[in-house]
């Protein structure tokens, strides 16, 4: 044979073995690698909607299990070991939901935007602000979720950046958190917020001092509250609460866009965002519901049949009956042919999921002047609420203390608010936790043919940390009493 | 590159019209006569059970007694080879002559066997490293349908466990345990010189012999692919100057091997009642949906067919040698509507013009079609379902969901799981011999595989109130490039001292690439491709490209094949790794020593053919990670908010120091052959250390990170491995021939990344454990009554004292004395436990059974596993059989847990259990109360359902007959070989479910059973022809 033919052999392995270095360095194809990103305006909006990514993804399963399940708005449904744990305060290391993988996800994304936004030349000011407002906020608002579930929790305010650096973290203790993150996380945002935005599908400025009215309620800062939620009525928007019929209750929910009801609600749309876990606890025509309402609250609800809300949250058709009512109507349009809302299976589900409104900051705000000693203005609000509802009023005289008026601002939040991430929370800062819950708790433990123990410590209002924190950081400490 | 291939493509096409022609034009002539004489040994003594054949045809005869033979040869070109353990082989042309009486020389027949190693090859009797060869012949006694299925218990070290029963389903094969993580156990393949070629592609009759390389000394050469062993695969090349035209034909029925136990109507029934309390007997005697009594597994399974047919023609040339080798295989499942249809076509061609040169290509082409079953909508449905539900309705439809549970039928028949695999594999090679001893190969070898798989959910399936249909398709291409170039010096210095030595390089190109479509309500069920669905749901798209360099050596030197010495070396580069940790180096050396050619060990001459120790130590590599781990990097696709695309971190953290995991390991092995190679034995133990594993090391969730990919760490497999070939019987009209083979191995966790334990909820991995504790809860029982939970100060529990109204008194005994100190309550899960819950060891001394009593409970490594293998000879007959052990490990039945966890009313637990579950106070069981009271009575992980996975099969056995020659002849044919064979037709073990052996694929995850599509009992037939 030639040497001809042997050179064409060669040549492939001749060429290869030429540019070596280059054929061994392959870049990703179908992601980018760190530098290629943050660079144009773009990127900037694209980096955003990543934290908004995050925020539905830790609230899609979480939303009703951290806000109302452990309440008296649900009891457990079907024969699941979770639902039976968590309604029943037997939260264990291995309950799924405690784990805060999701939520520090999303407070990592924020860091990033932080850290990398001020290097993006090609945005303006305002625009920068403006994503650096957000980021402030979400991550503030997923340290306050933090705080009030684990109490003391591990503080990250910028990302985790390279294999030299520590990993591991202790926790913080919940008023540092609260006082050296959250809040001025906030306050920062509020400076950077352009103001001229009101997308209720984004961080704006009303959904920034609606946050900041709800901690200062939650370290009891009664001032403070006030003063951001008298700021958030006194925006030039004018947030405003005005449904007055099913259709425009419902509104709130549906259509959110422009509505003055609502500050910050989270879109969905399975079809991007992939299966909404709210529809296995709202209801879904494909499953059974994990959770159903428990029948103290039914009970609220039918004591006013004139209440809207009432109709608008479950189907009133089942109270009575034998049939468990675990469907939450109002986040489900109607179908005209049935008139019933049109309950999608679990996959289709496109729930919002609601985070900030205004009837939301006006109840916290008559809380707030209710313990400040101002009962006329604190029952002003509860009845102009319930006035548009169509609910009877309330009468201020019948309530002689300030606690009692309090459990009236506390049940209209709960009639109000009712699977909107807030009853749970209300107890907690309330302190009436064991008052509510202890005695639901027996109950359910009697049809279980249980010892009837009851909520046995206060302790268990916080949450246990995961198994899986705890194993990946051995700084972690758990939340006594849990040792399972 | 591809300039060149496409020359060879063309110069293959040629070659393939050459033998095309050669075909047409060859007339085949007979001039047949008859052949017959005495073989004797060197001695004079004539030799017993010779056999004798003309080369090429399979049909031939033996000696009797007197060493005599007669034989009908075709002509007087013919050879024939007479061959005998014990004997070298001897082949003669016979021309003229009618009388041949040949003498044979006492060789070591079997030790003379030439044996592929990486980039050339070794006589058997100089190899210093642990290699196991699978000859063609042991593959064809099992009608296997792949690779994994043709070795399963013939090579020790070689453990091979199918991932289920469904057809076309891949198996695990790891060599020597498994010393590593995550950077992927499958050992390297190598067919024919080339890597990358589709395994799944290659038609296991196309199979010449198969090479385990166990030991780092003979994996080196492959360098950072070698880490888990290397299996060699040459495939068939022709020989003859005739074609040799071989038919074969197989035809099978299987069934389900083993039923497990499942509740019946009645059964169901008492369930509910137990599960109501005793009060409620929900059976609604009149409505039709509730009275069935189904056996679903029945109902779900069926006789499953398989055919399968091949047809090769081999021959040679002047100057020409090729092959090719056509199958097609029908495999039904044997559940419903799953089945398995492959086309696998192979091409062989070598071309020599001269002796300088030569050149050739293998060309493999494969196909296959198949419809995998859903195990978890099907199997696990058909399990859970109660009884009483039907499956058609009275007109014969088949019924929807029903109370949650799906209808198992209507899922294996409706639902579409749909796979049409096209693997193209193309590798050519071209040789120049400088001189004798000096040669220079340059090979290529180009893969293409396109794989499309198409999904769809019916409306009939639908679980929704309003039904919609669903379903997707995912096309992935993976195509692959390896290039070559290596001399191989071989030279013979004087009498004494011999040299080899192999110097080259090599690189490969690896791209991937994937794309899925998702969507729902279909335009119609019966257009399934992508414009039916109107809604389009979330598409996932990748690609990612990974590359590699290599240079590699090898130096062997031989002093009068008795004192032996081998090394290689190679350097590898990768693209997956950091920048500056590319390049790793796997130096190996092995020395040999034939002891039995020592002048000191004459006097065990006698009995002693053949002696060798071996020692060996040498590192090797494990690239198999993800492209682009090293990287930080951003990902989107799944990140959307409000119509835009997110653009976030991914969970992995990227790791620019990543560079190689290293295996280093040291092998000492024997080699004995006694009794004129009639027994031979082979001992190998090895230490394997893998250092710096490449795992994802968990990172507090805090950081954001889910985990990061870290080289840090080390496991141990320690083993023993050894084979027995012996020949007890040699005669003229019977043999029999035993194999057993066995090994041992363990692998333990040495270390890990700052030493955090893997945990899970089934497994924990910590530094100094095995790989694979399971790790859980210890049952004791359950409590009988209320008052039985109760323990004294130091935890230890005490004995209620039972009226005689049958009920405690509220006294309690101690080791049979009356207890009257403090009583102490056991809670868990924030209750107490009470009368029906399981009593759990309580590892920590306190109130509570908590984390903190979990356990290492059991381990998913076998002791052992072993292999035997008989063949019988008779005559034209050949009996053979070989069973298959697997010892000492556990798995965790999972697909009874999930049936008895009572989480769900619609879900029927096991017949045991309902009969046996707690029912009212007094009862003495271990099962638990039939409610589920969140008091976590069946908690993963439970011993209640960790079973000891010990078994022992009867892997196959096969009955063949080779019709005699004379019978043959007369029909024109070189011989006919028929047969009847059973694969899995007896399995002893005390394991529960499906069945015990298990695959052992994710090194995190071993031992799990799900309820995966069951192994088959399968019985069939066939016939060979060689035309």
């Amino acid at each position: 044979m030639t040497m001809k033919k042997i050179s064409l052999f060669l040549l492939p392995v001749a060429m290869l073995l030429g540019g070596c270095e280059k054929f061994l360095d392959q870049q990703p194809i179908s992601s980018l690698s760190t530098e290629l990103f943050w660079k144009t305006a773009e990127d900037a909006r694209l980096g955003n909607a990543a934290i908004y990514d995050g925020l539905q993804k830790t609230l899609t399963d979480c939303y009703i299990d951290w806000g109302d399940a452990r309440s008296d708005n649900f009891t457990y449904s079907g024969t699941g070991d979770y639902q039976i744990l968590v309604t029943m305060n037997g939260l264990t290391s291995l309950t799924s939901t405690t784990n805060w993988a999701d939520l520090y996800m999303t407070i990592a994304r924020a860091n990033v935007a932080i850290q990398q936004l001020p290097s993006v030349k090609a945005l303006g000011d305002v625009d920068r602000n403006h994503y650096l407002a957000q980021a402030h906020a979400a991550r503030a608002y997923m340290y306050f979720y933090a705080v009030r579930l684990w109490g003391d929790v591990p503080v990250w305010t910028a990302p985790y950046g390279s294999m030299n650096e520590d990993p591991k973290k202790p926790r913080s203790s919940a008023d540092s958190v609260l006082n050296s993150v959250i809040i001025p996380d906030l306050q920062k945002a509020l400076t950077l917020i352009n103001k001229s935005l009101t997308n209720v599908y984004e961080i704006n400025e009303g959904s920034i001092l609606a946050m900041l009215t709800d901690v200062h309620m939650w370290k009891k800062d009664y001032p403070a509250a006030l003063a951001s939620s008298a700021a958030f009525i006194a925006l030039p928007y004018k947030y405003d609460v005005n449904a007055n019929t099913v259709a425009s209750l419902k509104n709130i929910f549906i259509n959110p866009a422009g509505n003055k009801e609502v500050v910050l609600t989270l879109n969905w749309d399975y079809t991007r965002d992939g299966e909404n876990f709210m529809g296995a606890r709202l209801g879904s025509n494909s499953n059974t519901s994990t959770y159903e309402i428990d029948s103290s609250v039914t009970v609220k609800f039918q004591a006013d049949r004139g209440d809207l809300r009432r109709w608008n949250t479950f189907d009133t058709a089942l109270w009575g009956t034998s049939t468990k009512i675990a469907q939450i109507w109002k986040y489900y349009d109607y179908d005209p042919v049935t008139s019933k809302p049109k309950i999608p299976s679990r996959i289709e589900n496109n729930v919002k999921i609601p985070l900030y409104r205004t009837a939301d900051v006006l109840l916290l705000r008559a809380e707030a002047l209710n313990r400040t000693g101002d009962k006329t203005g604190a029952f002003t609000i509860v009845n102009r609420i319930r006035t548009l509802r169509g609910a009877k009023l309330r009468v201020p005289a019948s309530y002689t203390t300030v606690d009692a008026s309090e459990d009236a601002v506390l049940d209209e939040r709960q009639l109000e608010l009712f699977a909107e991430s807030r009853r749970w929370f209300d107890l907690v800062r309330t302190g009436r936790v064991l008052q509510v819950v202890d005695p639901l708790i027996r109950e359910r433990q009697r049809e279980q043919r249980l010892q009837e123990t009851g909520f046995t410590d206060a302790r268990k209002i916080l949450w246990p940390i995961s198994r899986d924190a705890l194993t990946r950081n051995p700084l972690l400490v758990q939340n006594p009493p849990y040792s399972e | 590159m591809m300039k060149s291939n496409l020359k060879n493509v063309l110069a293959s096409l040629k070659g393939i019209c050459l033998v095309i022609s050669l075909l047409l034009f060859t007339a085949l002539q007979a001039q047949e006569f008859t052949v017959s004489g005495v073989v004797k040994d060197a001695a004079g003594k004539p030799i017993e059970g010779v056999s004798v054949a003309v080369k090429g045809q399979s049909a031939g005869t033996l000696t009797d007694e007197k060493g005599k033979y007669s034989l009908r040869v075709p002509d007087k070109k013919s050879v024939i080879v007479f061959s005998s353990i014990g004997y070298n082989d001897l082949l003669e042309t016979i021309g003229d002559r009618k009388s041949f009486n040949p003498v044979m020389i006492t060789g070591s027949s079997n030790l003379e066997d030439v044996v592929v190693v990486g980039y050339g090859t070794q006589k058997k009797r100089d190899v210093t490293g642990a290699i196991t060869s699978v000859s063609s012949a042991q593959i064809a006694q099992r009608q296997p349908k792949d690779l994994a299925d043709a070795l399963q218990g013939l090579a020790p070290g070689l453990q091979i466990a199918q991932s289920s029963g469904r057809p076309g389903a891949d198996a695990s094969i790891r060599i020597r345990g498994i010393g590593t993580l995550q950077g992927g156990a499958d050992p390297l393949f190598i067919v024919d010189g080339a890597q990358g070629v589709d395994i799944a592609g290659l038609n296991p009759n196309d199979i010449e012999s198969v090479e385990v390389l166990k030991d780092a000394a003979s994996a080196a050469i492959y360098g950072s692919r070698s880490a888990n062993g290397v299996i060699i695969i040459t495939t068939k090349r022709g020989r003859e100057a005739k074609p040799l035209i071989q038919v074969r034909y197989m035809t099978s029925g299987s069934e389900l091997s083993h039923k497990i136990q499942q509740a019946n109507a009645k059964e169901r029934r008492l369930y509910e009642f137990k599960r109501s309390g005793g009060g409620n007997l929900n059976a609604d005697s009149l409505n039709p949906s509730f009275n069935a009594d189904n056996d679903h597994q029945d109902l779900l399974t069926r006789i499953a067919m398989r055919q399968q047919i091949d047809l090769s023609v081999s021959g040679a040339s002047k100057g020409l040698r090729y092959y090719g080798g056509i199958g097609y295989l029908d495999d039904q499942g044997i559940i419903i509507n799953s089945y398995a249809r492959n086309l696998r076509g192979r091409f062989n061609m070598d071309y020599k013009p001269n002796t300088r040169f030569s050149a050739g290509n293998n060309l493999q082409v494969s196909y296959q079609s198949e419809n995998r079953i859903d195990d978890g909508a099907t199997l696990k449905q058909a399990i859970e379902r109660p009884p009483t539900f039907r499956i058609y309705y009275p007109d014969g439809t088949l019924a929807p969901v029903q109370g949650g549970r799906r209808n198992p039928v209507a899922e294996a028949l409706y639902r579409k799981n749909e796979f049409e695999i096209l693997s193209m594999n193309l590798y050519t090679y071209a040789t120049i011999n400088f001189n004798k001893d000096l040669k220079f190969t340059t090979d290529a070898n180009i893969r293409a595989t396109s794989q499309q798989n198409l999904r769809f959910i019916p409306r009939l399936l639908s679980t929704a109130a309003i039904p919609d249909n669903s379903g997707g398709i995912t096309n992935s291409l993976r195509s692959y490039w390896m290039a070559q170039a290596f001399f191989n010096y071989n030279k013979k210095f004087g009498k004494d001292h011999s040299l080899t030595a192999v110097l080259g390089t090599s690189a490969d190109n690896d791209f991937l690439r994937s794309a899925t479509v998702n969507g729902t309500t279909y335009v119609s069920e019966e257009v399934l491709t992508l414009n039916s669905p109107q809604v389009i749901t979330l598409n996932t798209s990748s690609e990612t490209r990974s590359t590699s360099l290599s240079g590699f050596g090898r130096l062997g030197y031989s002093y009068r094949g008795k004192y032996l010495f081998n090394s290689n070396f190679r350097a590898d580069a990768s693209s997956r790794f950091g920048k500056e940790n590319r390049w790793g180096f796997f130096p190996s050396a092995s020395v040999g020593w034939r002891f039995s050619d020592e002048r000191f060990m004459g006097w065990a001459g006698k009995y002693l053919d053949e002696g060798k120790l071996r020692v060996s130590y040498g590192q090797t590599g494990n690239d198999r990670i993800g492209a682009y781990d090293a990287i930080q990097r951003y990902a989107f696709g799944d990140n959307f908010y409000n119509g835009a695309s997110g653009v976030a971190p991914f969970s992995t953290f990227g790791n620019s120091r990543l560079s190689w995991e290293s295996t280093s390991q040291t092998n000492i092995g024997l080699d004995l052959a006694f009794l004129s190679n009639r027994l031979l034995i082979n001992i190998d133990y090895y230490d394997k250390i893998t250092d710096r594993l490449l795992y994802q090391a968990p990172l507090p969730l805090e950081t954001g990170f889910n985990n990061v990919n870290v080289n840090v760490g080390s496991i141990r497999n320690k083993g023993l491995e050894f084979l027995i070939n012996a020949t007890p019987i040699r005669k003229k009209d019977l043999q029999w021939n035993v194999i057993y083979n066995m090994s041992f191995n363990e692998a333990t966790i040495r270390s890990l990344y700052d030493n955090i334990a893997l945990r899970s909820a089934f497994w924990l991995t910590e530094p100094g454990g095995l790989l694979g504790n399971f790790y859980g809860w210890r049952a004791l029982g359950v409590y009988s009554y209320n008052e039985s939970n109760a323990y004294d100060e130091n935890w230890e529990r005490l004995m209620p004292v039972i009226g005689s109204n049958g009920l405690p008194t509220g006294e309690y005994t101690m080791g049979g004395k009356t207890y009257s100190g403090k009583i102490n309550r056991m809670y868990t899960q924030g209750n107490l436990l009470r009368g029906g819950d399981v009593i759990w060891d309580n590892i920590r001394k306190d109130s509570v059974i908590d984390d903190n009593d979990r356990m290492v409970l059991g381990n998913a490594q076998p002791k052992f596993i072993a292999g035997l293998s008989n063949t019988f000879t008779w005559k034209g007959f050949s009996l053979s059989f070989n069973f298959y052990a697997s010892w000492g490990s556990k798995i965790y039945n999972k697909g009874m847990a999930d049936l008895n966890n009572l989480g769900t009313v619609n879900i029927t637990p096991t017949p045991e259990y309902i009969r046996d579950s707690w029912f009212k106070p007094g009862d003495v069981t271990k099962w638990y109360i039939a409610q589920n009271n969140a008091m976590g009575n069946s908690r993963n992980l439970s011993s209640l359902f960790l079973e000891d996975a010990s078994f022992i099969r009867l892997r196959n056995l096969r009955l063949s007959y080779n019709v005699p020659t004379n019978v043959v002849n007369k029909m024109k044919v070189k011989g006919i070989n028929i047969f009847l064979y059973g694969n899995n037709l007896l399995t002893w073990t005390n394991y529960t479910w499906f069945d015990p052996e298990i695959d052992f694929n994710d090194p995190l995850e071993m031992g799990l059973d799900n309820g995966r599509y069951p192994r088959n009992r399968e019985v069939g037939g066939g016939i060979n022809i060689n035309l």
